[in-house]
């Protein structure tokens, strides 16, 4: 297995000190595009995934990026799980997870806050843990979370 | 039951008490499971889970029309219409305009699945367009608000035949269910409410 550490902006980071960029470099780990792994995964650092991955990502107390061009067939637990790419199999969050527009996910979600956004692919079961609702009226409390305090006016015909 | 109340900021959308009732029923239940058809809103899907809900999202296609049997040829089996879900599982299956762009012959075969995959005393939701179109229409997207106002959106689907059946037709497709409320929109969508006895 091959791991590329390096980091995307690289280059942009030619004239920091060695010893800042070493610390950065420590804390995202990039899994690129030529790569596939099969088996199991855990770490302790935050990873992004911009190849192919097969069997199970563990990385408690971290961030999980699925990149546009990682693809995952694989069960996760993360702290955090963006979906830019491809997701095939359960996702568990401590926090959160996110599903960008160009993410496509099949499968099902648990986690206290889920962002799908409306161009996502998605196929599956969402279970968020139920939070105690705010007794105080209006709809950006009640609806909490990461959902939107307010939607522009639709523009359909059908909308009058 | 949530409802906007006065000092609250208003909103662009349509008020939805068929749905909110539904909402209220459903909701008894600590953590109900509820099947959304599609298009995928996200804010809809969270907005429910945010309730307590399970909410399974399966993106459904409308079959296309069986094709006419010419005399003296054997008649075409349809493809059946299937969910990838379990029987009896949901509480509510949120169909939306699916039914607008079902052939018409295939809408009591739709019903049937929607009946297959609902707990008894399940709800199905869906909207129709009063008005049928004679040109394709693109499916839309419904964003909830609250539980009575909901926000009708345009989508970026491809155009298809939307068949818009008479209120009678419709009733007659959902006639294994009790249906418990036919409304009509200010635009021209009809709110029906079925339960499934």
């Amino acid at each position: 297995m091959v791991w590329n550490l390096g980091t995307k902006d690289d280059s942009a980071r030619g004239s920091e000190p060695k010893w800042k960029r070493e610390t950065s470099m420590e804390k995202l780990v990039n899994i690129g595009q030529s790569i596939q792994i099969k088996g199991e995964l855990t770490g302790n650092e935050d990873l992004t995934i911009e190849g192919k991955v097969d069997g199970k990502i563990f990385l408690k107390d971290h961030n999980l990026t699925v990149g546009s061009n990682g693809k995952i067939t694989a069960d996760v637990h993360a702290k955090n799980v963006t979906v830019v790419g491809e997701v095939v199999g359960n996702i568990t969050a401590d926090d959160k997870v996110e599903v960008a527009e160009t993410g496509s996910m099949k499968g099902d979600v648990v986690a206290p806050r889920v962002v799908l956004a409306d161009g996502a692919r998605f196929k599956g079961s969402i279970d968020m843990e139920a939070k105690p609702r705010p007794v105080s009226s209006g709809l950006g409390t009640a609806v909490g979370g990461d959902a939107p305090r307010s939607v522009a006016p639709a523009k359909g015909p059908g909308n009058s | 039951m949530r409802r906007r109340t006065a000092g609250e900021p208003a909103v662009a959308g349509q008020p939805c008490g068929s749905l909110a009732r539904i909402l209220a029923r459903i909701f008894k239940d600590p953590k109900p499971e509820v099947l959304d058809l599609g298009p995928l809103c996200g804010q809809t899907v969270t907005y429910l889970a945010q309730r307590g809900a399970v909410v399974t999202v399966e993106p459904f296609d409308p079959p296309n029309p069986v094709p006419a049997v010419k005399p003296g040829e054997p008649e075409i089996e349809p493809p059946p219409i299937r969910f990838d879900q379990p029987d009896s599982r949901f509480d509510l299956v949120l169909a939306w305009e699916h039914l607008d762009f079902m052939p018409p012959e295939r809408m009591a075969d739709f019903a049937d699945e929607v009946l297959r995959v609902l707990r008894e005393g399940g709800w199905l939701f869906l909207f129709s367009l009063m008005t049928p179109t004679s040109a394709p229409d693109r499916m839309r997207r419904y964003r909830l608000l609250a539980d009575d106002m909901i926000v009708r959106e345009d989508t970026d689907l491809a155009p298809r035949r939307r068949w818009a059946s008479s209120t009678r037709d419709i009733e007659r497709a959902l006639k294994k269910f009790s249906i418990q409320g036919v409304q009509l929109q200010r635009n021209q969508m009809r709110e029906f409410s079925a339960h499934k006895v």
